[in-house]
């Protein structure tokens, strides 16, 4: 089955996956941009009439990205007591759901009010899921006359879970590169200390422990790093008579 | 602290980092699970490559798991008995056939900054190395792919290197990066692995490299307790103590040291501690 829903479902995928203009390593990660597409290819492809992405806690919490700045979101403050948030916190989607029904009124009454005074009838929720957290949640916004289907929820399901993908595989390129550096740095100031102790043993005529605490206590003394102190004797910076 | 409470203290540790890799291991299968289960609808491929992913990462956990157990077992067995303390790397030797495997990591300026040897001959090889400035660890880092080597290969390749091995009784080097999603950490070698034939391997040395770069880049990694690493305080020492006396650099009094162990046949360890115990004073003129 082909349809032209199909082909525009695999443009978005495309999209949000980088597709041919995926940055080479250089651009940084623009999670931001990520989600705008997000928010605009779900309300476009579900007839939405308003999208927004709400990042997770851990993710940065607050961060909400209206589908295009023309849409009717202004004040969307009140979703931090809104169902995107309670979709951020349990990961369980929320369905089509009347802005008018007793379980939107009860559950998310603020919002409720918000939302149906900016013409608003509808809401379904989707989390950004990823291996085993939710790193957002997705929602979308229906007008009267044009409910969102139901059963095409599942596309929206899609994006945001490749979109949850996107976001956490660049947190852990980032991880890998702060560990990285972590363990690079500790072992090169290890030898640093190392070889400064020696330094001043020769220069102080002393045993390579007596060389340390004299390296450890002038670095307390001046709240200072034992390495960088380390780093100015080697460059014949430092002077510790 | 007593000798006994340490040791008691690294099996428990070995067994609670056996016992995290497992539970991470699981958790990637569950995860590997649910993205299968939703490989058929929209973005399927995208699905199937994550649960790919997944999959791999729970087998270098599980991996990862299995050697802490494996020394885990080491130890306790040697614990109140002679002899010396198990090696972190026998357990990665031992998945090889052999006895003797090496780990280095690097700095970024590719300068080796720590190393862990299975046994006497693993660290022989990798003083040897070491001492020499160039070796299958070396291209293996630089390079960013496997290097392997065999016999009079080894000379031709790397002069001085493969003669030292030979004398080692060492035939075949296989070296293999330590690749992080963004940089190159090190090697892992091995020496004289057992020909597998036709037979699959139990483990790749591609795997094998992915298991000990996330054991490096764990979270609570502490690569001097849990994977035996040592940082050559005393090569350091005797660097800043030599280059002090002769006035030069640290990387110039470093090559002066390794020049004189080279030319006297000893490993640089030992000229470093003749250096800073026994008050041994080498010149510019040893390096000539």
């Amino acid at each position: 089955m082909t349809t032209p829903g199909h082909h525009r479902l695999a443009a978005a995928f495309v999209d949000l996956t980088g597709g041919s203009n995926a940055p080479a390593g250089g651009s940084p990660f623009d999670v931001t941009a990520l989600l705008r597409k997000l928010a605009n290819h779900s309300a476009g492809l579900l007839g939405a009439s308003a999208a927004y992405v709400l990042l997770a806690e851990a993710h940065g919490g607050s961060a909400v990205v209206p589908a295009d700045p023309g849409t009717r979101l202004d004040g969307l403050a009140y979703e931090l007591a809104g169902p995107a948030r309670t979709c951020c916190d349990t990961g369980i989607p929320v369905p089509a759901l009347a802005l008018s029904s007793s379980a939107v009124q009860s559950r998310w009454p603020r919002f409720a009010a918000w939302a149906q005074g900016r013409g608003y009838a509808q809401v379904a929720v989707v989390p950004l899921r990823a291996h085993t957290e939710t790193v957002g949640a997705l929602a979308l916004l229906a007008a009267p006359h044009r409910p969102l289907p139901d059963a095409e929820l599942p596309v929206g399901q899609s994006l945001a879970d490749v979109t949850a993908l996107m976001i956490v595989r660049e947190r852990e390129r980032a991880e890998s590169r702060a560990l990285t550096d972590q363990l690079q740095h500790a072992l090169t100031s290890r030898v640093a200390i190392e070889q400064a102790k020696g330094m001043l043993a020769v220069q102080h005529t002393l045993t390579p422990d007596e060389a340390f605490a004299l390296l450890r206590g002038h670095a307390r003394s001046r709240g200072r790093l034992l390495a960088d102190v380390a780093h100015e004797v080697i460059d014949g910076n430092a002077d510790l008579a | 602290m007593t000798q006994a409470d340490r040791s008691t203290d690294a099996v428990l540790s070995a067994m609670r980092r056996a016992s995290d890799a497992r539970r991470r291991a699981l958790q990637d299968l569950k995860a590997a699970a649910r993205n299968e289960a939703l490989a058929d609808g929209p973005g399927g491929e995208l699905r199937a490559s994550a649960a790919a992913m997944l999959r791999r990462s729970a087998a270098r956990h599980a991996a990862a798991a299995h050697l802490q157990e494996a020394h885990a077992r080491r130890l306790a067995t040697w614990m109140g008995r002679p002899g010396d303390r198990p090696r972190f790397m026998s357990g990665v030797a031992d998945l090889f056939g052999t006895r003797s495997a090496t780990l280095t990591v690097v700095g970024s300026d590719l300068d080796q900054l720590a190393s862990a040897a299975s046994d006497s001959t693993a660290k022989a090889a990798q003083e040897l190395e070491f001492a020499l400035g160039s070796g299958p660890a070396a291209d293996a880092t630089s390079g960013g792919l496997l290097v392997q080597g065999t016999g009079a290969e080894l000379e031709r390749r790397w002069p001085g290197y493969g003669a030292g091995l030979a004398e080692l009784g060492v035939g075949t080097v296989v070296a293999v990066p330590l690749l992080s999603t963004t940089q190159c950490l090190g090697a892992l070698t091995v020496f004289d692995p057992q020909p597998y034939g036709d037979r699959p391997r139990p483990v790749s040395y591609d795997e094998m490299a992915a298991v000990l770069t996330r054991m490096l880049l764990g979270p609570d990694a502490e690569p001097e307790l849990h994977l035996g690493m040592d940082l050559q305080e005393v090569v350091h020492q005797a660097t800043g103590m030599v280059s002090v006396q002769c006035g030069c650099g640290v990387d110039d009094a470093l090559s002066l040291i390794k020049a004189r162990a080279f030319a006297l046949g000893e490993t640089t360890t030992a000229v470093a501690a003749q250096i800073v115990h026994e008050g041994l004073r080498i010149g510019l003129g040893d390096a000539e």
